[in-house]
């Protein structure tokens, strides 16, 4: 089993190595790749002038010197060949030197560097908020299958599931920021954050995160809800469940000593990837309700072509995509004994 | 009084508006020590039976429509959950067709069987638990128990699992062990081990044993009295020996015909029952087996025969077995 995670470990590398090939070959290749947007703002901005696009040596100037130009082509390895190129790229990668933000002109990992608490805050009040509710509900849903109770949850699940996320975040930004006033509009935290209380912190922290978080888990709910009720009923139909009884076990011992466990598999199944898609974030979510979060980052620099940020979230999201199925992997052995990882016999 | 009285019982299964009567007023009784078997094609009802008595059978669709269970003189179907539970894998035990999925397949072994302990004999310390529970596996000749104790069942071949599903089932010392078909699904040397293994343990702890099967081979090895039901009733009920030498009912009669024999002609048709089970939706209001009966008259399809003692501890259900029965023995003396 260990070994079987230490190889898992292992083959991110390859993996991650592929990841960045082809991104590096989307600056080469790409048009519109970043030394050409560079160049051609720079064209436009010097368009008084005579110039033409092919006539491009920087002169315009007003926005690429030939310094910069210089820069990033040497950071893209443009001066070299594309083999040599690519090493020195990903050298630089390796130690977090993603180069800098056409936009910012910030190094790009401190620009996602700054998202990053707030993508993990949203990222991990949505999961426990998905799986605090999901599982307890699943159960009970579960145990009073067909009842008054599961079909009117069953609608609210689904409702929410089918409202795609963005409308649910203006309806409440309309409804509770905008008429009410009950919730701020937007941000993250308050301007004047720095001189609250630690309780005052939390509670502005809140208070702003309320209804973004409903905005990301309501429709978050079908999925594991329907996952767990329907594992659970399989699990609970099933033969074991019935020597459970034969035992002379009560139905509530059946099901938390029995039944849990083993329609937790499914679940543990989703849950490294639910991680890395969490952390990545909602970029609409985060633009209705202003959050500088990942999502938005990445969204924002997709827009305005700012190649070093786009690539650089892409590797950071692979990166975190490979550890997710990993860390899938690693649930599904500590809740099912029947997968032995890489001892002759396949897991799955 | 008998150990185990089923008296009358009907049980019934609501389907889509729709009640069902899947096992009418069976009746037969558990003597203490005995083996009885139960013998029927799939779908007869002896499984529902079987649920019946262990009170497991799938709510709230299935319920006990009429007559009684009765152990010890108490009322089964009547008793509150809490008692059920004292009786349910403690007194009367079960085990099951599937042992490849009748064993929880995330705990392991040792840790299912000490749960029987913790249920019914939860004074007992740990270490005294540890030791019966090795001390079953041994029982029920399981090799390196220690090492089995640990381990799941996935580990576990099939013969294996049925035999940790005995100890299971033996673990509290029940009266009765019920056995739904617990060799169907091993091959035929496992299914010998097992049925051995179930004679030395009845011979042991004296326990009853009610042993259901739609194999009658397997019922000639193992028990002394047999019920053989036919669509939810039972169509005959007699000690071993006599139901095989001197079958009366003409749905078991088929039954023994339709076994091959080694001193038959090879290469020769099977000898079948024509016709198939009413299905349970339309059952005939008169005898259930009257369209495969060869001896079939008008009253069978008017009434339901009821069960009549044929001679001492024989009975059986149907109009005309007299007049079969001396055609038989016509035949035979010829």
């Amino acid at each position: 089993m260990t070994s079987y995670f230490i190889r898992r470990f292992l083959l991110i590398i390859p993996t991650f190595i592929g990841v960045t090939i082809l991104v590096f070959t989307l600056t080469r290749l790409v048009p519109g790749g970043p030394i050409e947007r560079m160049l051609s703002e720079a064209a436009l901005a010097s368009a008084g002038e005579t110039s033409t696009v092919s006539d491009y040596d920087g002169r315009g100037g007003s926005m690429l010197s030939d310094e910069q130009l210089a820069d990033l082509e040497a950071y893209y390895g443009f001066d070299k060949p594309v083999v040599v190129g690519y090493f020195e790229w990903l050298g630089k990668v390796l130690v977090l030197d993603l180069g800098r933000s056409t936009r910012y002109n910030d190094p790009v990992w401190e620009t996602i560097r700054d998202r990053l608490p707030v993508s993990i805050f949203y990222g991990v009040c949505t999961l426990i908020i998905t799986y605090g509710v999901c599982i307890p509900l699943g159960i009970y849903k579960a145990i009073r299958h067909k009842s008054v109770f599961d079909n009117l949850t069953s609608a609210v699940v689904f409702a929410g599931y089918a409202i795609p996320n963005y409308v649910v975040a203006i309806f409440l930004l309309t409804a509770f920021a905008a008429n009410l006033e009950w919730f701020p509009l937007g941000g993250f935290v308050s301007d004047d954050f720095a001189d609250f209380t630690l309780m005052e912190k939390i509670a502005d922290l809140f208070n702003h995160a309320a209804l973004p978080l409903i905005a990301y888990v309501a429709g978050s709910f079908a999925f594991t809800t329907m996952l767990m009720k329907n594992s659970l009923m399989d699990n609970l139909a099933a033969e074991y469940v019935r020597t459970a009884v034969a035992k002379g076990l009560d139905f509530r011992r059946a099901i938390f000593g029995h039944a849990f466990r083993n329609s937790l598999i499914p679940i543990a199944t989703s849950f490294g990837n639910n991680i890395s898609l969490i952390i990545t974030g909602s970029f609409l979510i985060e633009k209705i309700f202003n959050i500088d979060g990942f999502g938005l980052l990445g969204f924002e620099s997709l827009v305005e072509r700012d190649y070093p940020v786009v690539m650089g979230i892409l590797v950071i999201s692979a990166l975190l995509f490979l550890i997710g199925n990993i860390l899938s992997d690693i649930c599904v052995a500590i809740v099912d004994p029947r997968v032995k990882f890489g001892s002759g016999e396949s897991g799955q | 009084m008998a150990l185990l009285e089923i008296d009358q019982l009907s049980v019934a299964f609501d389907t889509e508006g729709d009640t069902v009567t899947v096992v009418d007023r069976v009746g037969f009784d558990v003597e203490a020590g005995e083996t009885l078997g139960i013998v029927g094609e799939s779908g007869c009802g002896k499984s529902v039976t079987a649920l019946t008595i262990m009170g497991l059978l799938p709510k709230p669709s299935g319920r006990v429509q009429g007559g009684d269970i009765r152990f010890r003189g108490e009322s089964l179907p009547n008793l509150p959950p809490e008692r059920m539970r004292d009786i349910r894998g403690n007194r009367i035990a079960m085990i099951f067709q599937e042992p490849m999925t009748a064993l929880n397949p995330v705990h392991r072994i040792g840790r299912q069987l000490a749960e029987t302990y913790a249920l019914h004999q939860a004074d007992l310390p740990d270490e005294a638990v540890y030791r019966r529970t090795l001390g079953l596996l041994e029982q029920v000749g399981i090799p390196a128990p220690e090492q089995r104790l640990r381990e799941y069942p996935h580990q576990l071949s099939g013969g294996m699992r049925q035999r940790v599903m005995i100890a299971i089932a033996l673990a509290s010392k029940p009266d009765i062990l019920i056995a739904d078909e617990p060799t169907t699904a091993l091959d035929v040397t496992i299914q010998a081990q097992i049925l051995e293994l179930l004679r030395e343990l009845q011979r042991e702890t004296g326990m009853a044993i009610i042993f259901i099967t739609h194999d009658l081979g397997v019922i000639a090895e193992l028990c002394s009295r047999v019920v053989v039901m036919y669509a939810g009733r039972v169509a005959e009920q007699a000690p071993i020996e006599q139901l095989f030498a001197h079958p009366v009912h003409p749905y078991t009669r088929g039954l023994l015909a339709s076994i091959p024999r080694l001193e038959d002609e090879p290469k020769t048709m099977l000898t079948t029952i024509p016709g198939v089970v009413p299905s349970i939706e339309e059952l005939p209001s008169g005898c259930r087996f009257a369209n495969r009966c060869p001896y079939v008259k008008d009253l069978c399809n008017r009434d339901a025969p009821e069960l009549l003692a044929a001679s001492q501890g024989h009975q059986v259900a149907c109009h005309r077995w007299r007049e079969v029965d001396a055609v038989a023995l016509e035949k035979w003396g010829s």
